[in-house]
């Protein structure tokens, strides 16, 4: 298996990858100058967030499907 | 500007072609096709997230704290990053126990309690009222808007917008979400609606944003310096004024509302069919969310700008393009914000509705009986529910409507909706935490919120006093709701935020550390914990009579359901129960089959009326007979006594497994580099094939060339492979001798021998030789056979190998020979006795008559030359002594006494003769010998003679046993010493004792010499040969 796509798919790297999401977008708030420069703060946020949706895309895409589940579709009686 | 009755005809369209969208897709479903189940509109379906608060507060909020908004988004994108290990662990039980609520779910977990399931669906209830307040304040304010200055005529309708909302939205809620009891809680048409209007919700948002960033000003830049240029619009920012820590509560609400708002569990969990949905949700919405906020700043700030009153922030989306004029611009986000309005109320109010019915009126029928009636008409009750909900949202919207911004509504609900994931979350990752604890703590978690968020609220109303506000109840300053216990310096949210959550966690901990938990709930909290291992087969108890009549059973079943549903319905739940767990058909049934089919029935009662309601539905009714169930505990007893696991040893048990699961990970990637070494092991194989292949033809050119015939016979006695010298003996050609048996080949006699051989081989398992005759056009032909047995790679032998060498000319040759020698010793022996015979007849004679001469010539001379007679004497012993020898070497090449007394005299005297020359002790014994012909009594005697001079030459022995018997016409002769001996297997080393001629002289005889010796024990032969008489 790819190392890459292993460690990917571990709960652990999730965690840590939500770790580093709280610091990407705490990091304006506890720099506190958000305020005077809106538009390098506009810039920052909607980078940062394009860059973790990214990132989620690699992950999803890397992680192993779900065995086939029971689901639900089973038929109803209709009232 | 559109006029109201306008305005409601194009509700009422855009209602219609939502409708036709969600038959279409309902009518597709009843064909057995699922397209709302796809990823794509799954995760179209989570944006009910961004409702009427998105469209419209989110800018209000933008206008007034900056950045701030982008909390209640930013929260749900860092947490969809744990989806994989949480919600996909929520939608495996949801399938599993067929959960249709969150107020199920909880309940579900613990103890399947419809205690904790009420005060769900009482904290949904109250926490969500808020949220639908909110939306319907959103759909009366823009109507008012986008009708303000129309015609005259239509103004008793925009007097009554409100009631008019309300009751399209309960209409549209019972049409699309609460149509019918459908057991799955699934409703894949109102999924595809909801999808579809997140779809309408994005591009008129994208619209007017695009309208206000590119058509308003010159883009994002041009917005960003209109806004440095007037610095007095900064008044209007707060966002550098908040805290961090309010940033961070606000971060926290949005990461459990994303799962844990009702709606949302519902859509992202209850409404979810296939685990790997999730996987494109996970980059998907987040995107969503993106792009529908990427204009909020813009619209906000470029409101601010062209000169909206801040006050009116929360509907800039839909005053920018009219303030440019733009009607039907502002006609498509009027749509889009009444879709996103619609959605969250719809999906709401049907999934509160659902918690209503089944955890709080189904048990208050169950104790007052004389509304049992209540059961018979859940769907009804369900309309009248939605309803309620819906009003009671209009209601708290007309209360504190005008007091609260959009944003301050909405995150109330938020803060409820927080309350549930200490349970729910707890439920699924901690073993101990059982039904005490979720209890007291969602309960302090619910009171310590509806304290510090909803009293406010109320009392900003006016319903309480404003001075609770600002000293507290009674005076009690540490009783303040927003400052509760002295903690002044949060903001309210976040006050709140902090408080429930530590009552909620703290009390839900301690609870679940005190409490003890049943049996029944331990059991559900592994499988709630452990819910994405590998499923386990489980032990089944075994071996239970068939005793219950299933038809009975059946009866009570469809009796209990009847109380919900009509007789067809019953009947069809009941007899899809009997199918899925096998029972179909059978007349009798054991109490465990039983036992599974309460389960199975429980289960499909469960997606209707909640697990919790449907399990005490179950236990209401006597299903079970007291023996039945003495039976049943009686047989999971036996298993759980049969169980080699103590609790602690389970427990390793499950750790093991977890370990187990990740090292199977481990394993698959070696095994993705064994396949590389596989491949590499595959192409070294082809390459062996290939000189394999050479090989085989090698073998075959050498067995086709060589003169021996070789065979291969399978272990049944067919061939499998012949030679060309084996056609042609046979006059056969290859296929025709395949699978054919010697039977079918050789003459009957020779078959049987070749046969019996085969089957030595088999029975020995090693090699055999031997010579086989075998008739042929030109004679009889004598074959050297050798055969040897393969073997498979099981070792097992599989096939014999036979390679017959003719040696027919071999053999004559052989025989020739051997006639040739038996005459040269006849000969040999003839002319050793006639040599004797002239020894000691003619030389013997002449020489006694010498020495009778050389007597009388000394008996002459003594007198007359005393010499002469001296010399006469010593000639006279040299004529005794050489008359000695010719005797004796007349006795050794013929001893006359063989001839004369027979084979019995001969070797005595030849013992005899042995001991006296030797100095070993030779002892000869005999038993009763017939009367034996000449050459067999010369053989023996000179065996004799042979064995007895190697012993003298090299045994070193000091006795030697001669013996000589007869019993049923075998002569027998034996010679044993006691000497050194030596090791047989070197036989043809010592060859040159003289015991090829011993073999030679007995095979001429048709007898048989056999050595027997040993190293340090001595040496015997043993000649046998067939006499007469």
């Amino acid at each position: 298996m790819d190392p890459m796509r292993k460690i990917l798919q571990q709960s652990e790297c999730h965690l840590a990858l939500f770790c580093l999401f709280l610091f990407l977008f705490f990091f304006p708030v506890l720099r506190g100058d958000n305020v005077h420069n809106q538009a390098g703060m506009f810039a920052y946020l909607f980078t940062a967030w394009g860059g973790c949706i990214l990132l989620l895309l690699v992950i999803a895409r890397r992680l192993d499907p779900s065995p086939e589940t029971e689901g639900d579709q089973a038929g109803s009686p209709e009232a | 500007m559109f006029g109201p009755g306008f305005i409601i005809g194009v509700i009422f369209l855009y209602i219609g072609l939502l409708f036709v969208v969600g038959q279409g897709v309902e009518r597709r479903v009843g064909r057995g096709r699922h397209p709302a189940s796809n990823p794509l509109i799954y995760s179209l379906s989570l944006a009910i997230y961004c409702t009427s608060w998105t469209y419209y507060g989110s800018v209000g909020n933008a206008a007034t704290s900056g950045f701030f908004f982008l909390t209640i988004y930013l929260g749900p994108t860092l947490v969809i990053i744990l989806w994989w290990s949480v919600l996909r662990k929520l939608v495996r039980l949801k399938n599993q126990y067929r959960i249709t609520s969150i107020a199920d779910f909880i309940a579900a977990r613990y103890g399947k309690s419809q205690r904790l399931a009420a005060l769900a669906t009482c904290i949904a209830l109250v926490g969500s009222v808020p949220y639908i307040a909110l939306q319907l304040k959103a759909v009366i304010a823009t109507f008012a808007i986008i009708t303000a200055g129309s015609n005259p005529a239509s103004a008793w309708i925009g007097g009554h917008v409100g009631p008019i909302v309300v009751l399209l939205m309960i209409t549209f809620t019972i049409v699309f979400g609460v149509r019918r009891l459908d057991p799955t809680e699934r409703h894949e048409g109102m999924v595809a609606v909801v999808a579809v209007e997140s779809l309408v919700k994005l591009i008129t948002f994208l619209a007017a944003g695009i309208f206000v960033t590119y058509w308003v000003f010159d883009g994002f830049t041009d917005i960003f310096e209109h806004l440095r240029a007037t610095p007095e619009l900064m008044v209007y920012d707060r966002s550098g004024s908040i805290p961090p820590v309010t940033w961070a509560s606000h971060i926290l609400l949005s990461m459990s509302a994303i799962l844990f708002l009702p709606r949302q569990f519902h859509i992202a969990v209850v409404e979810n069919p296939e685990e790997n949905n999730i996987r494109t949700a996970m980059w998907l919405f987040p995107l969503y969310m993106f792009l529908i906020n990427l204009f909020v700043y813009p619209i906000a700030k470029g409101g601010l700008l062209v000169g909206l009153p801040v006050g009116e922030a929360d509907t800039f989306v839909l005053r920018m393009p009219l303030a440019f004029d733009q009607a039907w611009l502002a006609l498509l986000v009027f749509i889009g914000g009444f879709s996103a309005a619609t959605s969250m109320i719809m999906i709401s109010s049907m999934t509160l509705a659902t918690m209503c019915t089944n955890h709080l009126l189904l048990p208050f029928v169950e104790v007052a009986t004389e509304l049992s009636f209540l059961r018979r008409h859940l769907l009804g009750a369900r309309w009248v529910a939605v309803g309620l909900v819906i009003l009671s949202g209009y209601w708290f919207e007309q209360l504190v409507g005008d007091a609260y911004t959009l944003v301050s509504m909405g995150i109330i609900s938020f803060a409820a909706a927080l309350q549930f994931a200490p349970a729910i979350l707890g439920g699924i990752f901690w073993r101990r935490g059982n039904k005490r604890g979720a209890m007291l703590g969602l309960s302090a978690g619910f009171l310590v919120w509806a304290y510090t968020l909803i009293l406010p609220s109320l009392a900003t109303a006016g319903w309480f006093p404003p001075t609770i506000l600002a000293q507290g109840p009674l005076g009690l300053n540490f009783l303040i709701p927003q400052q509760l216990f002295g903690l002044s310096v949060l903001d309210p949210v976040t006050h709140s935020v902090f408080w429930s959550l530590l009552f909620n966690i703290g009390l839900y901990v301690m609870g679940s550390l005190c409490g003890t938990e049943s049996a029944e709930e331990r059991h559900t909290a592994e499988i709630f914990v452990g819910s994405l291992l590998p499923a386990s087969s489980g032990d089944r108890p075994a071996g239970q009579q068939e005793r219950i009549v299933l038809a009975v059973k059946r009866k009570i079943f469809i009796d209990l359901l009847l109380q919900y549903f009509s007789a067809g319905e019953s009947a069809f739940l009941v007899d899809r129960a009997l199918q899925e767990t096998g029972l179909d058909g059978r007349e009798k049934i054991s109490v465990v089959e039983l036992a599974d089919l309460a389960e199975s029935v429980e289960k499909g009662l469960a997606g209707v009326i909640g697990s919790a309601a449907a399990h005490a539905a179950l236990k209401r009714n006597l299903l079970f007979t007291p023996a039945e169930i003495a039976v049943l505990q009686e047989a999971y007893s036996a298993i759980l006594a049969s169980l080699p696991l103590t609790p602690d040893e389970l427990k390793k048990k499950i750790d093991y497994y977890r370990e187990r699961e990740v090292l199977v990970s481990s394993h698959a990637a070696e095994l993705e580099e064994k396949l590389v070494l596989l491949e590499e092991q595959i192409r070294q194989r082809q390459r062996s094939e290939e000189a394999l292949r050479e090989s085989e033809e090698r073998l075959q050119a050498i067995m086709d060339n060589t003169s021996a015939m070789i065979s291969l016979k399978d272990i049944q006695g067919h061939y499998i492979l012949v030679n060309r010298q084996f056609e042609k003996i046979v006059g056969l050609v290859d296929r025709e001798i395949m699978g054919r048996t010697d039977t079918d080949l050789f003459p009957p006699e020779v078959a049987r021998t070749m046969q019996e051989s085969d089957r030595r081989v088999l029975v020995e398992n090693e090699l055999l030789q031997t010579e086989e005759a075998i008739p042929l056009a030109d004679g009889v032909h004598s074959y050297l056979v050798v055969k040897f047995p393969l073997y498979d790679e099981l070792n097992e032998i599989y096939c014999i190998c036979t390679i017959a060498t003719d040696i027919t000319a071999l053999r004559r040759t052989k025989d020739q020979l051997r006639r040739l020698s038996g005459s040269i010793m006849t000969k040999q022996e003839q002319e050793r006795s006639a040599l004797a015979r002239e020894l000691h007849d003619e030389l013997g004679q002449a020489l006694t008559a010498l020495r009778m001469d050389s007597v009388w010539l000394r008996r002459r001379m003594e007198a007359a030359d005393a010499k002469a007679a001296e010399r006469a004497d010593s000639m006279s012993r040299l004529i005794d002594n050489t008359i000695d020898e010719v005797r004796t070497m007349s006795i050794r090449l013929r001893p006359s006494v063989l001839d004369d007394l027979g084979l019995i005299d001969a070797l005595e005297w030849l013992a005899q003769d042995f001991e006296n020359r030797s100095e070993t002790s030779c002892l000869f014994r005999h038993g009763e010998i017939p009367e034996l012909e000449e050459k067999i009594a010369t053989t023996a005697y000179r065996i004799t003679q042979e064995a007895l001079t190697n012993v003298a030459r090299h045994a070193g022995a000091s006795e030697v046993r001669v013996s000589l018997n007869c019993s049923d016409g075998l002569l027998e002769l034996r010679i044993r010493d006691n000497g050194r001996g030596f090791d047989t297997d070197r036989m043809d080393q010592v060859e040159g004792l003289g015991l090829a001629g011993m073999r030679e002289r007995a095979s001429l005889l048709g007898g048989k010499v056999e050595i027997v010796s040993f190293p340090r024990q001595g040496t015997e032969v043993v000649f046998r040969v067939k006499v007469k008489g």
